[in-house]
């Protein structure tokens, strides 16, 4: 008898079917993957068996029982924890209390802090899970919090762990380290759901993978009995493009963006120190590294939104220190962010509104202080015809279109300037596998129209399938900048993005 | 040596009108202080107060019975923040918003009942205040016995209340609760915390003592009930909330400092400097300035604050 | 729906409200007097005092009258136009603001008479009337001063302002009068309504030493009677007899009388000898007088009360008059 049997689960959300039927079953004591691409409604099915979301229809099984959780508290007492793609813990508050939080332990409602702390240190040592317990999670790295998200659930006698993309955030160094732990818990007699989309990892950890996509299953598969091909091809329904090191077309001695000994300090801290690095007209230059790591802070620096400290950036050959955004954008710079929802569209407003953003004041979209509706129309249309932009309409608040078609006017928009350098920050972070690959191209289409593309992701397979050249960056320092080819080492760029200082091949 | 005990009659004169500005402010900012550590930002607090006085009094009023009266009070409160935590959590709107409505609210609806009432008289109806209880040996220390132990039970409750909610906030489980709903209401929800509980908890919390605090006007400083008596003090409490950064004592400390400095410019108004009124008039504001702009950037609010909380949404 | 149906009555409500209050044209030949006021009619106070004036011109003078109530200061203009234009032979403004607009509009109407009621704006057929609240405030100093035992005496004002420091100014002349060297603490509060204010100002000078307290504050006020009546001590009350308030603390109170203000512009107009100036009536027109000193009045020593009485009968007669100061002094 299998631990946990969903079985024809349905959800809908409104305009969307989420999960449509969808079984599951997992047996006690294995790494189970849940694999699909982004909104094939894994996360859906997992919010549903914590009691997140309420199933429309469908039964769920555990232990042998009928369950329905209301809320997540009826599943952590029925012994299924999760970890959530996006952490659920208080930053403000500490390690153990986060651990704690809404337990009512011995001395209740009063803190018991020595026999908490007790505990945790024997649990983390059971497992491996190395934390301090008096830490505020704020002053935690993104691994260690995934530590306390673990601790957690095994603090609440969690037998099953739901784990959502817990390695999108780790550095190859610590997701060997998470591997290890995972093995730690199936050795411990828990079960775990993992839900990805990184097929290598599947094939190494799990023992079972069921495959979703557009809200339906596929197949489920003993990983044993399958490979990387085959995976990908339930996955995406055909074969995974890979991306060799691309052949240089054409190679210039120009540079389109120069830094030099550029440094920033960001509320006291040194979030940028003596970075300094040259982009090549028709290069891709890469900067690796882990997240928080000063990406954000270089790309802000480089845009103009926040003021650098001390060095200079030369754009285009001419010195941009001084200069605003809008001059920056002028003198040529394109600039796609992290982080589209907040800073790159306004969510509420329509496609058309959100194409002209930056140039709405310019010519030939507005003439006099008065927007002329009918260019912006006529362009707007273009574009989305140019980028493949899915949209109901050039009237339809950006806000309903998936994050890929969100993505593809915030390109498109950036673009239609005709600019001499893109810097693009984390641009295919939470898109599937098409909308990917459509970026990518689009980055490598501007290369070869002899642009200039600053390259800022922490997707490290990313960086080398496109890019030229690689810098990593750890605590606001360039740590090395390698060339991109056959000889590359990843177990260095690995080593670096923890901190390990490499070699500087400078060109 | 004449000299020195006039000085010394001064401040402890000063110090007792402080503490009697500052009852009101205490009790309305420690309330707030549960609503705001929990993610709920009630501008309301002025109607809750004047809710509070009015139906304090009424039933003090009718019954002749403090006890009575003091019960009413924080129903009173209760009434208006009871009303905020239903727009905001169940009909999501703008708790901003509804707490700007509520300070209208409550003053129409308590004038128009005391008109109501008691009619147009020409008269103002009276209700009994609570005496001052002498607290023994503690009283009998000169000078300053008299300030600090011979208070009214107000008074008393407010320190008591301060050290409860301390206790509660910093000490318990409880306090871990709330602050974890302020700053990641998600990730309470997904420990089993009930969020919106919680929230008409500290909603309760908020309206008793915000209410109580209006009836320290009707039931121990004044006796009375008219239009709009409560003129702003609300809002000061709200200023209090921040410069007290959401801490009991912070709470007490800043609304001693507000009050002290309300009660000092009506003390250099006498000593004829021949300055305009204003000038004295602006002066706890002016303090209050001052000390917001010293702490800068020392504290931060709760991260969900002001924004409600919706467990289904994508 | 139910929500809809009530927004709806609402807004029928409201328009009915606007337009509700505007009497029907009245018959040729007799005398008309129209009011506009600031607030609504039965406030109790300010409004309603005015209002009382109005009724009392129809009773006594069988006038015929018509009155605005809620008036804004945006509107004032377009209320005078409309009833000048219906051929009202007098209309009252009822507040400072008043004035100005008055102004303007008896420019265009030469035949009608405006009155604005504590105002300062004049023109030829614009007059302001005043009352002399001073007087008032002048016998209340002198009595207060002759209950004091400690030589202090505290009055506190609402805000800062001409008509207020009048009235504080004639209280410390009165009091000084009686003992040069009597010391008056005066503080303004900066408000006319917040009651904890006014009695915390007060206690503030009754820790000082000040046994007659005072106050022209309004609601604030009360706090003063009320901080009073607390520690024992006597009090007097300002705009209207407020000794019930405080029965065994209030001393006597300043009587303001508006509806005799009112009454006596109409009277003046009527009778002919209207004259487009300020006009400041006081204890002599009967607009100002000092309450009965009920439960007190067996604590007030006799010659006190003479002594009040041969004051107030100085003013009438036009021997002693109170000057207006309307800068604080020290």
């Amino acid at each position: 008898m299998p631990d946990l049997i969903m079985k024809d689960i349905y959800k809908g959300f409104p305009g969307v079917v989420a999960n449509d039927n969808v079984n599951l079953t997992i047996e006690k004591g294995e790494i189970h993957a849940l694999l699909g691409e982004n909104g094939a409604g894994k996360t859906t099915l997992m919010n549903i068996l914590y009691g997140i979301y309420i199933k429309d229809s469908g039964i769920i099984t555990w232990k042998g029982k009928e369950v329905s959780f209301k809320s997540p508290r009826d599943a952590i007492e029925s012994g299924i924890g999760m970890v959530h793609q996006h952490f659920m813990l208080v930053p403000t508050l500490s390690v153990a209390q986060n651990i704690t939080l809404g337990l009512k332990n011995k001395g209740y409602p009063f803190y018991n802090k020595k026999k908490v702390i007790k505990d945790i240190s024997e649990l983390s040592k059971k497992y491996g899970l190395h934390v301090d317990p008096n830490e505020l999670i704020s002053r935690l790295s993104v691994g260690a919090r995934q530590r306390v998200e673990i601790l957690k659930s095994l603090y609440r006698n969690a037998e099953l762990l739901i784990l959502d993309e817990p390695t999108a955030v780790l550095t190859p160094q610590e997701t060997d380290n998470f591997f290890t732990i995972l093995k730690k818990l199936k050795n411990e007699g828990h079960s775990v759901i993992i839900i990805t989309h990184r097929i290598p990892e599947v094939m190494k950890i799990t023992d079972k993978v069921t495959i979703l996509k557009d809200g339906k299953n596929v197949a489920t598969v003993n990983t044993s009995e399958t490979n990387e091909n085959e995976l990908s091809n339930y996955m995406i329904g055909r074969s995974l493009k890979t991306f060799s090191t691309r052949e240089k077309t054409n190679e210039s001695k120009e540079y389109g963006l120069v830094l030099e000994n550029v440094s920033f300090k960001s509320r006291n801290l040194k979030a940028l120190v003596d970075i300094s690095f040259q982009v090549k007209k028709g290069e891709i230059f890469g900067i690796a590294g882990v997240d928080g790591n000063g990406q954000k802070e270089l790309a802000e620096v480089i845009t103009g939104i926040c003021k650098l400290d001390s060095g200079t950036i030369i754009l285009a050959g001419k010195n941009i220190n001084k200069s605003n955004f809008k001059t920056r954008k002028k003198a040529g710079l394109a600039y796609i962010t992290d982080d589209r929802q907040y800073e790159g569209l306004v969510l509420d407003m329509d496609v058309s509104e959100n194409m002209i953003l930056k140039d709405y004041d310019q010519e030939p979209f507005s003439k006099n202080c008065i927007i002329n509706y009918k260019v912006v129309r006529e362009k707007t249309e273009q574009r989305i015809k140019d980028y493949n932009i899915k949209t109901p309409g050039i009237n339809t608040p950006i806000r309903l279109l998936s994050g890929g078609n969100q993505q593809k006017a915030i390109i498109a928009r950036e673009l239609a300037a005709g600019p001499s350098v893109v810097l693009a920050c984390q641009p295919t972070r939470g898109l599937d596998i098409g909308a990917t690959e459509f970026v990518r191209q689009t980055l490598i289409d501007k290369c070869n129209e002899n642009l200039s593309i600053l390259l800022i992701s922490a997707d490290l397979e990313e960086i080398v399938s496109i890019c030229d050249r690689i810098a990593v960056i750890f605590e606001g320092r360039i740590v090395g900048i390698v060339t991109n080819g056959t000889d590359l080492n990843l177990n260095e760029i690995g080593l670096m993005m923890a901190g390990h200082i490499g070699e500087t091949v400078n060109s | 040596m004449a000299e020195a005990g006039t000085t010394l009659y001064f401040i402890v004169t000063l110090f007792a009108a402080s503490i009697r500005m500052a009852v009101p402010l205490t009790l309305a900012g420690l309330g707030e202080t549960f609503s705001e550590r929990s993610g709920v930002l009630n501008i309301g607090l002025e109607g809750i107060m004047l809710s509070g006085a009015f139906f304090s009094f009424m039933a003090a009023f009718i019954t002749q019975n403090i006890l009575i009266g003091v019960i009413c009070g924080c129903l009173g409160g209760l009434l208006i923040s009871m009303i905020h935590a239903y727009m905001s959590f169940k009909c999501y709107v703008n708790q901003t918003i509804v707490g700007i409505a509520l300070n209208f609210f409550s003053l129409g609806l308590t004038s128009f009942l005391f008109l109501a009432y008691f009619g147009r008289t020409t008269t103002v109806p009276q209700c009994p205040v609570v005496k001052p209880i002498k607290i023994p040996l503690l009283s009998d220390i000169p000078i300053v016995g008299d300030v600090l132990f011979n208070q009214d039970i107000f008074v008393y409750f407010t320190v008591f209340a301060c050290f409860v909610s301390y206790i509660i906030l910093y000490k318990t489980v409880w306090g871990t609760n709330i602050d974890s709903i302020g700053e990641h209401p998600k990730a309470a929800d997904t420990v089993g915390l009930n969020v919106k509980r919680t929230r008409y908890v500290t909603a309760i919390i908020n309206g008793c003592l915000g209410g109580l605090g209006g009836a320290y006007l009707t039931l121990a400083l004044l006796g009375f009930f008219m239009e709009n008596i409560t003129s702003g003090k609300g809002f000061i409490a709200l200023v209090v909330v921040i410069l007290g950064r959401r801490h009991p004592f912070g709470v007490l400390f800043a609304a001693l400092l507000v009050g002290a400095a309300e009660a000092l410019q009506f003390r250099l108004q006498t000593l004829g400097l021949g300055l305009p009124s204003q000038v004295f008039i602006m002066l706890p504001y002016v303090v209050t300035v001052i000390v917001l702009l010293f702490s800068i950037g020392k504290s931060s609010d709760p991260a969900a604050l002001g924004i409600s909380y919706k467990r289904s949404s994508r | 729906m139910f929500k809809r149906l009530l927004v709806i009555i609402l807004i029928v409500a409201f328009l009915f409200a606007a337009c509700a209050k505007k009497e029907a044209p009245a018959k040729e030949g007799v005398f008309k007097v129209a009011m506009l006021t600031s607030g609504p009619v039965n406030d109790g106070g300010w409004n309603a005092a005015a209002y009382q004036g109005l009724l009392d011109i129809s009773e006594k003078l069988g006038f015929e009258t018509g009155y605005t109530e809620n008036v804004a200061v945006a509107d004032i203009e377009a209320g005078y136009i409309d009833y000048a234009s219906q051929g009202y032979d007098l209309i009252i403004g009822h507040g400072f603001e008043f004035g100005d607009p008055a102004v303007r509009v008896g420019e265009r109407y030469p035949d009608t008479k405006f009155v604005a009621i504590e105002s300062n704006a004049y023109s030829d057929n614009v007059a302001s009337y005043r009352m002399a609240c001073k007087e008032a405030g002048y016998l209340m100093g002198v009595l207060a001063a002759e209950m004091s035992t400690t030589g202090k005496l505290g009055i506190i004002g609402g805000v800062e302002q001409p008509s207020i420091v009048q009235v504080l100014e004639a209280y410390k002349l009165g009091a000084k009068s009686v003992n040069p060297d009597i010391i008056v603490y005066d503080v303004y509060v900066g408000t006319f309504t917040d009651v904890a204010k006014g009695k915390e100002a007060t206690m503030a000078m009754i820790d000082k030493g000040a046994d007659v307290l005072s106050h022209c504050a309004n609601q604030a006020g009360t706090g003063a009677i009320k901080a009073a009546e607390e520690k024992g001590l006597f009090a007097t009350g300002d705009s209207y007899d407020q000794n019930f308030l405080a029965p065994n603390t209030i001393l006597s109170s300043t009587i303001y009388n508006v509806p005799a203000l009112v009454l006596a512009a109409a009277t003046h107009v009527k009778e002919g000898t209207f004259k487009g100036e300020i006009i400041e009536l006081g204890t002599s027109d009967g607009c100002i007088d000092i309450a009965p000193y009920h439960e007190l009045d067996t604590r007030i020593p006799e010659e006190v009360k003479t002594k009040i009485a041969d004051l107030q009968q100085q003013i009438i007669d036009g021997t002693l008059v109170v000057p207006s100061i309307e800068e604080r002094t020290i």
